[in-house]
């Protein structure tokens, strides 16, 4: 590992720390797929905006793939990974350094989240994973709603590192739809019930990023594979209701615009939520 | 999109209630609610005060609101030597309205965040008067680093001004105050930018006497006072607001 060039920014540790947690969890690579702001960078890299300046490195994780052993979070512990906060599950980091101001930080950065839909809870207080608990862990995985496509309509990708382009790793990475059901579904669900969160206007600025790159005809296609699937059928209706909402949503395209003030041209982002408006509209019909 | 749309639509896109809105207004709550039914036609005095706190005066040519910076500035630090000015007089009313300052123009303890995020909301820092942009390239510490050299004053901002203070987000968009817009482009070796234009971008702002105040050193880089930098955040582009979240403690890192 110190062979390689160390990383200088939050987007480069971030990208380090994935490559890092996918090889510390080699043994369940299968059950990882690299969801959120990475996997959305992964996906509309041709955009003409700015690059998506995140430090998360967000990991989903099917418990149907995991195996009971080895146990996760031992070999997240064992390579010297702890938990970030104790308020919520799933969140790990790993070198630890002072900010400027005096606070604890943690260079490398990664969430492991479960679907909701496939995480052995249907309470959505609860934020854990209980369908791993037994054999990795109360606090290893924590809960997302809406990622439960992002088990199944994804790809393997090599990725490489930003600072050291020679260290790589082939991982999962959800495709533009589960991306899309994902967004729409984390949005969807917070206007429906603002007490779950905040929604941001990065959040209908990443949906409109996949968007503007995605070919809403792929992605009305995938929604209706897996809208009776047994397993997550009732959760991609869900994610689809929620995300045709919030694409039809005035205040939501506006969100979007506010995002991106002044870098991209607001009928771009008009013509882009027109599209899919349609397209999702159709889906069922 | 008629005003009753754009009042509804922009009201809910800055996460604001009826009730809000109509306390920044200094109206009754069935105001704003007719005003959005579209069942009142609002007085031009009437229409331009509301759109004016949801950022978006009438005739709004893309000015961002000076004065709503320094009513924060002073109401986080009563003792900054900035003139006070009836608009930053305005806005101090407005937010007292709505809980965020005090009697004496104080912001209330607790609601500093919510204050630095109203007062970014409506002086966007993609919308600064003064500022000019440039074709992308270097980075904002480079940037710094060639103004230094160059004995040009200036002071990093927006993301990279935030990772400084807190690193917790990769620079997407280069933003410095500088005393000389045009000598520090030329000592950067900057491209101007075609105007109007959209996409990536590198923005020089020149100083005022606010952001020129509380500005410190860090690691050899100046870099704006962290309320600036943090009003700048929230008034910026995709994640710089969740990196000002995190600067004020309302999300983990």
């Amino acid at each position: 590992m110190t062979d390689f060039e160390e990383p200088r920014t939050e987007i480069e540790w971030s990208r380090r720390a994935i490559i890092n947690v996918v090889e510390v969890l080699a043994a369940h690579a299968a059950s990882l797929t690299l969801v959120g702001a990475h996997a959305v960078l992964l996906r509309t890299m041709a955009l003409d905006v700015p690059r998506m300046p995140t430090g998360d490195g967000d990991l989903g994780v099917t418990p149907g793939l995991v195996s009971a052993t080895p146990r996760i979070e031992t070999l997240l512990v064992d390579a010297g990974y702890r938990h970030r906060t104790s308020a919520r599950p799933g969140l790990w980091g790993r070198t630890v350094f002072a900010d400027q101001d005096g606070s604890l930080s943690f260079r490398e950065k990664v969430d492991l989240l479960a679907p909701h839909g496939l995480s052995g809870t249907v309470s959505r207080s609860k934020r854990g994973a209980p369908a791993l608990q037994p054999d990795h862990g109360k606090h290893t995985v924590g809960n997302v709603l809406g990622l439960e496509l992002a088990s199944f309509n994804r790809s393997l990708v090599t990725l490489s590192d930003f600072a050291d382009p020679r260290l790589t790793t082939a991982l999962h990475v959800a495709d533009i739809p589960a991306l899309v059901l994902a967004k729409g579904s984390k949005i969807g669900e917070r206007i429906d019930h603002p007490r779950k969160g905040r929604v941001r206007d990065k959040d209908l600025g990443d949906l409109w990023r996949l968007m503007a790159v995605g070919d809403p005809a792929d992605t009305a296609r995938v929604v209706e594979e897996y809208a009776d699937h047994p397993q997550i059928g009732v959760h991609v209706r869900q994610g689809l209701a929620w995300t045709a909402a919030v694409v039809r949503d005035p205040v939501s395209r506006q969100r979007a615009k506010s995002n991106f003030d002044t870098f991209v041209d607001p009928r771009e982002i008009d013509n882009a939520f027109a599209r899919w408006q349609a397209a999702l509209a159709g889906i069922g019909a | 999109m008629d005003l009753a749309e754009r009042v509804s639509t922009l009201r809910r896109a800055s996460g604001l209630s009826a009730r809000e809105l109509a306390a920044l207004v200094g109206v009754a709550p069935t105001t704003v609610t007719r005003v959005e039914a579209g069942t009142v036609s609002p007085s031009f005095a009437l229409a331009q005060e509301i759109l004016t706190v949801l950022g978006e005066p009438i005739g709004f040519l893309g000015g961002a609101d000076r004065e709503a910076m320094i009513a924060a500035r002073r109401a986080l630090d009563p003792a900054l030597p900035v003139a006070e000015t009836p608009g930053a007089a305005q806005w101090r009313e407005r937010w007292g309205r709505l809980g965020l300052v005090d009697a004496g123009g104080h912001a209330v303890e607790g609601r500093e965040a919510d204050l630095l995020e109203r007062a970014g909301q409506v002086a966007r820092l993609t919308r600064r008067p003064g500022a000019a942009d440039f074709d992308s390239g270097p980075t904002a510490t480079l940037i710094a680093s060639l103004l230094r050299s160059a004995g040009i004053d200036h002071a990093l901002t927006g993301d990279a001004g935030a990772n400084l203070y807190r690193s917790s987000g990769e620079e997407a968009w280069p933003v410095l105050y500088v005393e000389d817009v045009a000598a520090a482009a030329t000592a950067a070796g900057l491209v101007s930018k075609a105007s109007g234009s959209y996409g990536p971008r590198i923005t020089l702002i020149p100083f005022d006497e606010l952001s020129e105040m509380g500005r410190i050193d860090i690691g050899g880089i100046s870099v704006a006072a962290r309320d600036q930098v943090i009003l700048d955040a929230y008034g910026g582009i995709d994640r710089m607001p969740e990196q000002a979240d995190i600067l004020v403690g309302r999300r983990v890192a």
